[in-house]
């Protein structure tokens, strides 16, 4: 409830690219998670994750920062 | 892309000794979490898994040796082959549960290159079927997200070949 009214209550202007972007991500997960058991948020990280480089993966990947 | 940190990825210490693996001639592929999280997976572990071909331990005790990781063999006090050392993430897997053998599953990676370094990596379709197969808590409680990865994954693919 709280959370509708919230994104009622948003003004809309024009998104940017970066946010169509995302926005664009997003709706993607969302398609590709109807009528399968996997969450939309889960696939939507990992298609943001896959536009990483892969020492940012491994960045955001590890509990550890290990940086000696 | 929004964010303004240099990336780090693997430590100088894991360079060094993954690079000195690969001039020691020692075969080993990354799997696991960190192998999925090449792969997209919004998952986190507290290491980059390597596993080896057989009978590679003195080339691995090499590597350590001339990148200044402490590598403590099997078998000293009934464990485990053992990395340690500052700036050091790394562990040796014996077996992945589920497949088949390293030979067999070289097919199954690709190769990623991780700050400068080729690295093999195990495909998360065979990730999945390891932590399928091993089917412990931690197994399970990471299969959600691997799976999700690899419908990105793959769609990402379809898009590329389009």
């Amino acid at each position: 409830m709280g959370y509708n009214r919230c994104m009622q209550s948003v003004r809309q202007s024009p998104l940017n690219a970066e946010q169509k972007h995302y926005l664009s991500l997003w709706q993607e997960a969302v398609r590709l998670a109807e009528g399968t058991k996997h969450d939309p948020s889960d696939i939507y990280h990992a298609l943001c994750n896959l536009e990483l480089t892969p020492e940012e993966q491994l960045d955001g990947g590890f509990i550890r920062a290990g940086r000696a | 892309m929004a964010g303004s940190s240099e990336p780090v990825g693997l430590s100088p210490t894991e360079r060094a000794f993954l690079r000195a693996l690969q001039s020691q001639g020692v075969p080993f592929m990354v799997v696991g979490i960190a192998a999925a999280r090449l792969q997209g997976a919004p998952v986190v572990t507290e290491d980059l898994d390597l596993w080896f071909a057989e009978g590679q331990q003195a080339g691995i005790a090499a590597a350590a040796k001339e990148a200044g990781v402490v590598y403590v063999p099997a078998g000293v006090a009934m464990n485990p082959p053992t990395f340690g050392g500052r700036g050091v993430r790394l562990d040796q897997v014996l077996s992945m549960s589920g497949l088949a053998s390293f030979d067999e599953e070289l097919v199954n990676t690709t190769v990623r290159e991780v700050n400068g370094i080729p690295l093999r990596v195990l495909g998360l379709e065979r990730i999945i079927e390891s932590k399928r197969a091993a089917n412990r808590d931690k197994d399970r409680a990471v299969l959600p997200a691997l799976e999700a990865a690899l419908v990105a994954l793959r769609s990402r693919e379809r898009t590329r070949q389009k």
